[in-house]
């Protein structure tokens, strides 16, 4: 049988009381999860005839795009989520060059005198913050303020990330490093040519939560960036949640029919600002398979 | 020969110590090189801000900022010490706190453990691409779905109604308010936090299953033997920095629904702080919280550190 | 249609106008808001008559100049200003820094109206936009504060701004106005001087003037009572004039259909935490302070009529008369309620009504709603509590106060700001350009489109005319039924006045109440909503009213006397 032929040699083939339990505890858990989603997008293309009866939508009577229409139309959204997309990828790529660089350079804190107490300073910051108005100080001193900058560094190392990253680094059996290191390459090529591309799964995952990061951010925004033309979509989104009923008008103009309620509009936003991680994310998962260090290390 | 190369290894690991120290650091400059642009960020991003802590100490006023607002030394942590809230505000982050570590820390584990063990990849695939949806929705709209399922007119009380039975309000309970948050957050979280323990699962050498299953492991010794020593690093790394992080429960979640609850049930530390130090304006107040959590934060962490390399573990630094 | 632009507030503003009109958790200096203590114009602004040639005449009798005018249709178009306002004067551009509840409009060279309204202007203005919620806006307000870089105005949500603006404004940050707002020097602002006299009352804090209010109307919140339900259960709204027959009628709206659909899914009222103000209006309770002739100050919480109206909210509780989510019901699930026909009656602004009556026609509903005046509680007499009227107030820094010649500059440019209902400014600010932001529909009333909504943004908002009773709130009411609307609602807004109280500690600063006001008003509403929905007993309530007073709220109240007694009179 085909799937007997997949299954590796040294997992036997659970029984079948098990399997029907794995297998109603995993269709229980993706329904939690997912129902409400599909719910969220019902609603975003729900009338307010579907949602003034109350109670919970999973598929409108009436379905309407008037509520993805307004939020789309004028360009606003649009530019900011190409705003947004800039600022994830720039950030993204500048978080995982630092912190890849620093969490390799920390690896070996016994050998390189100080960089203990650089691991500790950096550990500092996930105990100790600043507050708002000491972070915007600094950003103004810098000339930052209402530039992209100042919402792409304050967040551009996390030592969480860092952290976990140097972990999976010190996991890399030395054997490979200390050949690498006889055969005379220095630290630099040892991360680039070998550690590196060991760690395709944990880059992956610290990638993207970077990336998420970048994305979902909007209240570095909100603080550091008074033109309202540079803002992220985060941040643009919020407006449209906020407006309460936002067209206040759409119900007088007959050409634009019954006006969406606002909660249609509060799922639309969701819906939008969702939409780029989740087709991000499948092409992420390819990272996590099994078996990255099957053959690396021989003999 | 894998025992000559060792012995060689550590040879020169050994060697590698040897030195004074500008030879040493010279020899290892390329480390330097590596990590100090990241040092750089920190100190100036992170570490530069702190000063800004001082107002812990002070009545801050923004208007007056740093130079002009008067000093009070201790007062804002007397204060803090003696306010009739910060009990109960304390005592139940700490109660929450304690859930998520039971309740909450090892349910993503729980479920990767399970998602690995599926055999058909793309089924896997397909829950894993799934199951982190929640953790994109905001809170405001997680609490309004809960609220339609569980809440009085919610679609499990009209049910029970419908039935002729007795209704239960789940969310204006206080008793059950602690729970209710922890279930919440693994509902939203546990796909997302499968993620980094999914990752960690694949590290694992291949070679080490056959290895057992030759010697005659069945599923319950295979994990104990290979996968769960195997994740274990990553599983202490992020308890221990859980801990370090004990005093922050979640924020936007609680202050959501503590009106449903009452402040005696439903007030946590960080929302003590949003009424008194942010709306409030008590700055100093806020500033004073941060640099205790941080302090306590600290103790736990190396605590727990110093712990698990007496265990035999690799701690965190 | 026009006050349904502003009616239909986002959550924070109605929240802070609903909480703060009901004598529950307040705004953050001074809780509540009602009226000065004394009663007609005192200083400042004086009454201002039809017969001003800056109002269009209002197509009822207007009696008094704080009850908003009323009118049935658009008046013909009038000027309210005359050149550009800001022209000559020393600023050529023009920051601010105020709330933003709508996307932000397309940048400059694009936006046609924001080029025109520089044009119209004589200046340059470049809006800093502050998020709409009062946490991020006091952050953000704080930040821009603490690094020295305050625009030109500053907008003060709420009544007296959040925390850390109250505070600066306290420590001399920004500009005293009083002497070019009252008296003879407001005649050179005529739109300004057109904001009802209570409003500029309320303004003022310690009796100086900082700014200027953006109006909205004195006569407070109301009750929309569905009384086509109350038909149908055997009530008629004219025998809802007693707390019993209050009682009844809710508690029928639970139990005895009255949509008729066969499903028990209506109920009385949505919720406790935005409702309870109106059972302490029925018990003749003190509009968030009671100022006794001696100058002593009692809190509404520690008075009997108090006590009672929670006891009878609780009862109406017990008996079944709320949604069942009612403890823990959020803004928005107040509002969608009632629109959605699920609850037979829901707390909202005078003001706003209109725009609910619009919701209730998509259910094919015509004439579904009254204002219902809050019947008398057993052995009392009801009030209604008065607004302050206005939300936000517009302010200018210190530094840039310095220079006469910028104030009057500034404040020119808000008077343009502040016209009236029905001129060519307004409709301007309101809709845009004609043919490019809204067309007229067949009764000349402006309908703005896609553009307009886009354009405008909330760049009109910073500084808007009080409120007018005008309900074209949707063109799928006859001209008829509008002008019945206005006539309802002007009824109510002069029934609503008549029994109406102010609160006696508006306009007065306490240091302890800026500090522990959200706190303090978080465990009021925490105790009262317990009470009522039996989480907590009564002696619950009462153990709250204790641990307020030993809490900040004995402070607060030693701090108010002492401040309403230096600025008295």
């Amino acid at each position: 049988m085909a799937l007997t032929a997949r299954r590796p040699v040294w997992m036997e083939r659970p029984s079948i009381p098990t399997q029907l339990l794995k297998t109603i505890v995993l269709l229980a858990i993706v329904v939690l999860m997912v129902f409400p989603f599909l719910s969220m997008v019902a609603v975003s293309f729900a009338s307010a005839a579907d949602v003034l009866r109350g109670g919970l939508v999973l598929w409108p009577a009436h379905p309407t795009g008037i509520a993805y229409e307004s939020i789309l139309r004028g360009g606003i959204v649009v530019r900011a989520l190409l705003v947004s997309v800039g600022i994830t990828v720039v950030g993204t790529a500048l978080s995982m060059g630092l912190t890849t660089t620093m969490a390799y350079g920390l690896t070996r804190t016994r050998d390189v005198p100080g960089s203990r107490l650089a691991l500790l300073l950096a550990l500092g910051t996930l105990l100790f913050s600043a507050g708002i108005i000491p972070n915007y100080l600094l950003v103004k001193s810098l000339h930052l303020l209402n530039t992209y900058w100042a919402v792409i560094l304050p967040g551009a190392v996390s030592a969480f990330n860092l952290v976990v990253i140097r972990q999976f680094f010190m996991g890399i059996p030395h054997e490979l490093i200390e050949s690498a290191r006889l055969d005379g390459a220095n630290d630099l090529q040892i991360l680039l040519r070998i550690v590196l591309p060991l760690s395709k799964a944990v880059l992956a995952v610290i990638s993207l939560f970077y990336a998420v990061g970048y994305w979902n951010d909007f209240f570095n925004a909100l603080l550091y960036l008074n033109d309202a033309s540079m803002w992220p979509v985060q941040l643009v989104l919020r407006q449209y949640v906020l407006q309460g009923t936002p067209l206040g008008d759409v119900q007088l103009n007959p050409l634009l029919g019954q006006p969406p309620p606002p909660q249609s509009f509060q799922m639309a936003v969701v819906v939008l600002g969702t939409l780029p991680i989740l087709l991000v994310y499948p092409l992420l998962q390819r990272y996590f398979t099994k078996g990255v260090l099957t053959g690396a290390i021989k003999g | 020969m894998a025992v000559g190369r060792a012995a060689t290894a550590g040879r020169v690991e050994r060697a590698r110590r040897a030195g004074t120290l500008r030879a040493r650091m010279w020899r290892e400059r390329w480390m330097y090189l590596l990590f100090l642009p990241g040092l750089a960020y920190v100190v100036l991003f992170r570490y530069a801000p702190l000063i800004g802590n001082v107002i812990a100490f002070q009545d801050y006023s923004p208007y007056l900022g740093f130079t002009d607002s008067a000093w009070v030394g201790l007062r804002n942590f007397a204060d803090l010490l003696t306010d009739a809230d910060v009990g109960a505000a304390l005592v139940n982050t700490l109660v929450i706190s304690g859930l998520q570590l039971v309740l909450f820390f090892p349910a993503p584990i729980a479920l990767a453990l399970l998602l690995n063990s599926l055999m058909t990849d793309a089924v896997r695939r397909a829950i894993q691409s799934v199951i982190y949806l929640p953790h994109f929705i905001g809170w405001v709209i997680v609490v309004s779905i809960w609220q339609q399922v569980l809440g009085g007119d919610g679609f499990v009380n009209q049910l029970l109604r419908s039935q002729g039975m007795h209704t239960v309000n789940v969310m204006a309970n206080p008793d059950l308010f602690k729970p209710l948050m922890v279930a919440q957050d693994i509902w939203k979280e546990v796909g997302w936090g499968t993620i980094i323990f999914l990752a960690a699962l694949t590290a694992i050498d291949v070679s080490l299953y056959e290895a057992a299953a030759i010697d005659g492991a069945t599923w319950w010794r295979r994990l104990r033997h290979v996968t769960l020593p195997g994740i274990s690093g990553v599983v202490v790394l992020l308890l221990i920095l859980r801990l370090g992080g004990i005093l922050t429960v979640g924020f936007e979640q609680i202050l959501l629904q503590q009106p449903n609850v009452g402040a005696r049930a439903g007030q946590v530390l960080d929302t003590f702080v949003y009424f008194r130090g942010v709306v409030g304006g008590d700055w100093g107040l806020g500033a004073a919280v941060g640099l205790l959590k941080g302090a306590l934060g600290t103790l736990l962490v190396v605590g727990a550190n110093w712990a698990v390399k007496r265990l035999g573990q690799e701690g965190v630094f | 249609m026009f006050q349904a632009l502003e009616g239909r507030w986002p959550e924070t503003s109605r929240r802070t106008f609903l909480r703060g009109c009901l004598a529950a958790a307040g705004a953050l200096v001074v809780e509540s808001c009602g009226g000065g203590a004394s009663g007609p114009a005192t200083s400042g602004a004086g009454p201002v008559r039809a017969a001003d040639s800056h109002l269009a005449p209002p197509d009822l009798p207007w009696t008094d100049p704080n009850i908003p005018p009323a009118y049935f249709k658009l008046p013909s178009v009038f000027n309210a200003t005359s050149g550009a306002p800001g022209a000559g004067g020393p600023l050529t551009e023009i920051t601010w820094f105020s709330d933003e509840f709508s996307p932000p409009p397309p940048p400059l060279p694009g936006n046609r109206y924001w080029t025109e309204l520089n044009r119209r202007l004589g200046v340059k203005v470049t809006p800093i936009w502050g998020p709409a919620d009062q946490a991020s806006y006091e952050q953000k307000f704080a930040a821009i504060l603490a690094s020295g870089d305050l625009p030109d105005l500053v907008l003060f949500t709420g009544t007296t701004g959040t925390a850390a603006q109250a505070q600066a404004l306290q420590q001399g940050a920004f500009t005293d106005l009083t002497h070019h707002l009252t008296g003879s020097a407001l005649k050179d602002y005529p739109n300004l001087a057109l904001i009802a006299p209570k409003i500029w009352q309320n303004s003022r804090i310690n009796g100086k003037l900082y700014g200027v209010p953006r109006g909205r109307a004195i006569p407070g919140g109301t009750l929309l009572f569905r009384w086509d339900w109350a038909q149908k259960v055997g009530v008629p709204l004219s025998q809802v004039t007693t707390s019993d027959a209050f009682r009844d009628v809710m508690v029928d709206f639970a139990s005895h259909d009255p949509d008729g659909n066969g499903r028990a899914d209506t109920w009385g009222i949505p919720d406790i935490q935005y409702t309870y103000g109106y059972f302490a209006e029925m018990f003749g309770a003190p509009n968030s302070w009671r100022l006794s002739k001696s100058g002593g100050l009692t809190k509404d919480i520690e008075t009997p009529e108090y006590r009672q109206a929670i006891a009878y909210a609780r009862d109406l509780f017990q008996r079944g008369a709320f949604h069942p989510d009612a403890p823990t019901q959020t803004l928005a699930a107040h509002y969608s309620l009632f629109e959605g026909g699920r609850v037979g009656a829901y707390m909202d602004a005078l003001y706003a009504s209109g725009q609910t009556r619009s919701f209730l026609a998509q259910l094919g509903l015509k004439d579904p709603i009254r204002h219902l005046l809050p019947p008398a509680g057993q052995g009392r007499k009801a009030v209604t509590y008065n607004a302050v009227g206005y939300n936000g107030v517009v302010m200018i820094p210190a530094k840039v106060g310095k220079d006469d010649a910028k104030v009057r500059q500034l404040l020119r440019i808000l008077d343009y700001f502040a016209s009236p209902f029905g001129s060519e400014e307004y409709i301007f600010l309101q809709y845009g350009i004609e043919g490019v932001h809204y067309t007229r529909a067949a009764n000349g009333n402006p309908a703005k489109n896609a553009q307009g909504t886009t354009d405008i943004g909330d760049l009109f908002r910073l500084l808007t005319p009080p409120n007018v009773s005008y309900s074209a709130a949707s063109q799928s009411f006859s001209d008829t039924e509008q002008e019945a609307w206005t006539r309802l609602l002007d009824q109510a807004y002069h029934d609503h006045f008549k029994i109406g109280i102010d609160d006696p500690s508006i306009g007065f600063f306490s240091s302890t109440a800026l500090r522990r006001s959200p706190a303090l008003n978080q465990a009021i509403q925490d105790g009262v909503v317990g009470a009522i929905s039996g989480r907590t007993s009564m002696s619950g309530f009462d153990d709250m009213v204790k641990s307020w007073r030993s809490q900040g709220g004995d402070q607060i109240r030693k701090e108010l006397q002492t401040a309403i007694q230096q600025h008295r009179g």
